[in-house]
């Protein structure tokens, strides 16, 4: 009885341990998409995007990390493997649109500048 | 012919068919299109054919309002005129420059481009430049490695430009006008009164002077003033005898609407990867045609904004180069001069990595644009005088909040088309970033373009010249140069204001 007590909660902490494995990996991969400006990270450092996140908080009232996520979110496939390139979708979309923003001189699409926010908030920041 | 004025005896009357003041571009060029034909020209020049301290005093003058280059260096005041420093940059106006446009107030020539492009095709020849053509894919058939960004055609498209050796029109056709059979050249013949008959409607003769206290008497059946657009305005202003408020002034025009290029520094392009084109990079060593960012008439009615283009330049290099506003601070021009020359060298030879293969990612987005027209830009008669007794000019460079506007949203609509093509990003400078701001900063410089002055229009009240450049109300007075310009288009103004003196040329060989 105790042997099989055993194997039972040994299962269930390995399934466990694997589904957070699972979940940390996919928050870890999401929370890099976040914030990760794919086209803007090509030109500038990481100080100075984290410069621009931390602006763009001061300047909107998009200064948590959970509306900040919720507003990158909308509309974007979140798909684990697709995220970065949906956001840099959204990004060229934004352009299209004319849905930009001005940070520091930065003319900037609004999720890449979400992106900077977010990045500026972050835990690996 | 040549004659030393100084050398004439004192109130010596000179004579002739047509009269011409002023021999710099504009006078130059009309000059020589009367060359053989016949007419007695006669060619007056305030200077000789070396630079004179005491006669480029002559144009000294103070300035108020946006801070300018100093009035006495930035122009040349002898043969040749400005061309004497001028950087031989040549672009036709586009055909929205001519446009009524309802988002610019008081635009509009009575004139198209398409009344001007015969023109151009001549000047081009008087300033060493190619064919008049100046299309991209023209110039990619010589030179393949023109290739333009892949920007929105119908948003952004690349206006061309050519580079003049430059010519200096002193040196290049001085023989030619001092062995013309019929052009008679004075030199040291300052224009400092012009005489009109009672009832203003006619010239009767110009009064010389030079500084060896000699004058002179001028008749002609017709006369040009050729002089620059800030010293034309002052010489119709002086001359204030019959006509109390200044020949050509009867609806106080005379002086008002100068405009400038609004030249500065407004922003950065970083790429995301290098991109080799040499389309838009200035080669100094050839005259190898380069463009200029610009945006299409379209989106200019659109957003409501100016026409201008914007050169780009390798950071590297740019971030060595001090505004020319301050470095064009010398009262005398040929100090100034050299210290422009030494600031491009420098920054040149100090960062040879501009030149990496590669290419570069990183720019300066530098404006070239057109100021809007403003009547209380202006150049008044200022109480001191100089030393021929004219009063000296007072210049008040006024800007309006369409100016500042437009460049802005230029930038505005340029960051957005290059994150849209996925070539990169535009950070703007920070005198760009407070929509509410309409001021413009001290760093702000001109191209040292003096125009409309004398604007054209075919209504009087609201222009000082026809569409023929004539002045209006008087039969024999006529306006050559920049000057005559309703609005300041887009590019530098030296080869439409040949273009249009040509055309004033012809005009008065019909007549
Ligand atoms: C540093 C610099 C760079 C420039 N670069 C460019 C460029 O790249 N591209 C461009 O298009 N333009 C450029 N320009 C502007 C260009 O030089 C002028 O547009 C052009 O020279 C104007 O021609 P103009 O004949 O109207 O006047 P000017 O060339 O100034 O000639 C006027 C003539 O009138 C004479 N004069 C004046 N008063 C009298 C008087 N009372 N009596 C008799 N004679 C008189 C003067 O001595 C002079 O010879 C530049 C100017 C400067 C200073």
């Amino acid at each position: 009885m105790k042997r099989r007590k055993f194997l039972l909660a040994s299962i269930s902490a390995f399934v466990l341990s694997l589904v957070s494995l699972w979940y940390y990996k996919f928050r870890s991969t999401k929370i890099e998409a976040l914030s990760y400006p794919m086209d803007l990270s090509k030109i500038c450092d990481r100080k100075t995007l984290i410069g621009i996140g931390t602006t763009h908080r001061k300047l909107t009232d998009e200064n948590t990390k959970n509306y900040l996520e919720e507003l990158l979110l909308q509309d974007a496939v979140v798909i684990e493997t697709n995220l970065k390139m949906s956001l840099r979708n959204k990004v060229t979309e934004d352009f299209n649109t004319g849905n930009t923003i001005l940070i520091d001189g930065w003319l900037l699409s609004k999720t890449e500048a979400r992106q900077c926010a977010f990045l500026s908030m972050s835990e690996v920041n | 012919m040549h004659t030393d004025a100084r050398k004439l005896a004192n109130n010596a009357k000179i004579e002739g068919d047509l009269c011409i003041v002023g021999a710099g571009a504009a006078g130059i060029s009309m000059a020589l299109d009367w060359n053989n034909s016949g007419k007695k020209v006669i060619l007056l020049e305030g200077g000789g054919f070396e630079y004179d301290n005491k006669i480029q005093d002559l144009y000294s003058g103070n300035s108020t309002g946006q801070r300018y280059y100093p009035l006495r260096s930035c122009r040349l005041h002898l043969f040749g005129g400005t061309t004497g420093h001028w950087g031989g940059m040549c672009a036709p106006f586009d055909h929205i420059d001519f446009r009524k446009r309802s988002w610019v107030p008081d635009s509009g020539w009575p004139i198209s481009l398409e009344d001007l492009v015969p023109f151009y095709k001549r000047a081009q020849g008087l300033f060493e430049l190619d064919a008049y053509n100046y299309n991209l894919h023209y110039w990619q058939k010589e030179y393949p490695a023109l290739t333009p960004f892949p920007l929105d055609k119908n948003i952004i498209w690349s206006k061309m430009w050519q580079f003049s050796p430059p010519t200096r029109f002193g040196k290049t056709y001085k023989e030619t006008i001092v062995k013309s059979p019929n052009i008679h050249l004075y030199t040291y013949a300052n224009l400092t009164k012009i005489v009109a008959n009672n009832a203003v409607s006619n010239i009767k003769e110009l009064i010389v002077k030079n500084l060896e206290g000699k004058t002179q008497r001028v008749r002609a059946k017709k006369f040009v003033l050729a002089c620059g657009a800030i010293q034309n305005a002052r010489m119709l202003l002086a001359s204030s005898d019959v006509a109390k408020k200044g020949i050509g002034n009867g609806n106080d025009l005379v002086g008002r609407y100068f405009m400038e290029h609004l030249e500065i520094k407004s922003a950065e392009l970083w790429l995301k990867r290098p991109i080799s084109t040499e389309l838009y990079i200035f080669d100094y060593g050839t005259r190898k045609p380069r463009a200029e960012l610009a945006l299409t008439e379209g989106i200019q009615e659109e957003t409501g904004i100016l026409n201008g283009s914007a050169s780009l330049t390798p950071l590297v290099m740019a971030k060595q180069q001090m505004p020319l506003i301050d470095v064009w601070s010398n009262e005398d021009p040929r100090k100034s001069f050299d210290k422009l020359v030494a600031n491009f060298r420098e920054s040149r030879e100090q960062n040879a990595s501009w030149q990496n293969e590669n290419g570069n990612t990183a720019f300066e987005l530098f404006t070239r644009m057109e100021q809007a027209p403003n009547r209380n830009s202006r150049v008044t008669l200022s109480n001191e005088k100089d030393a021929l007794g004219v009063p000296r000019p007072q210049l008040h460079w006024e800007l309006t909040d369409l100016d500042k506007y437009s460049i802005r949203k230029f930038y505005h609509i340029l960051g957005t088309q290059m994150g849209k093509a996925g070539i990169g990003r535009v950070r703007l400078e920070e005198f760009l970033w407070d929509e509410k701001d309409n001021s413009m900063p001290d760093r702000l410089g001109g191209g040292w373009h003096h125009m409309g002055t004398t604007r054209m229009s075919e209504d009087p009240n609201k222009g000082v010249v026809d569409a023929n450049c004539k002045v209006h109300g008087i039969s024999n007075l006529f306006i050559a140069g920049s000057g005559c310009f309703s609005t300041a288009g887009a590019p530098n103004p030296t080869l439409t204001l040949v273009a249009l003196s040509l055309r004033l040329s012809d005009h008065l060989k019909k007549g």
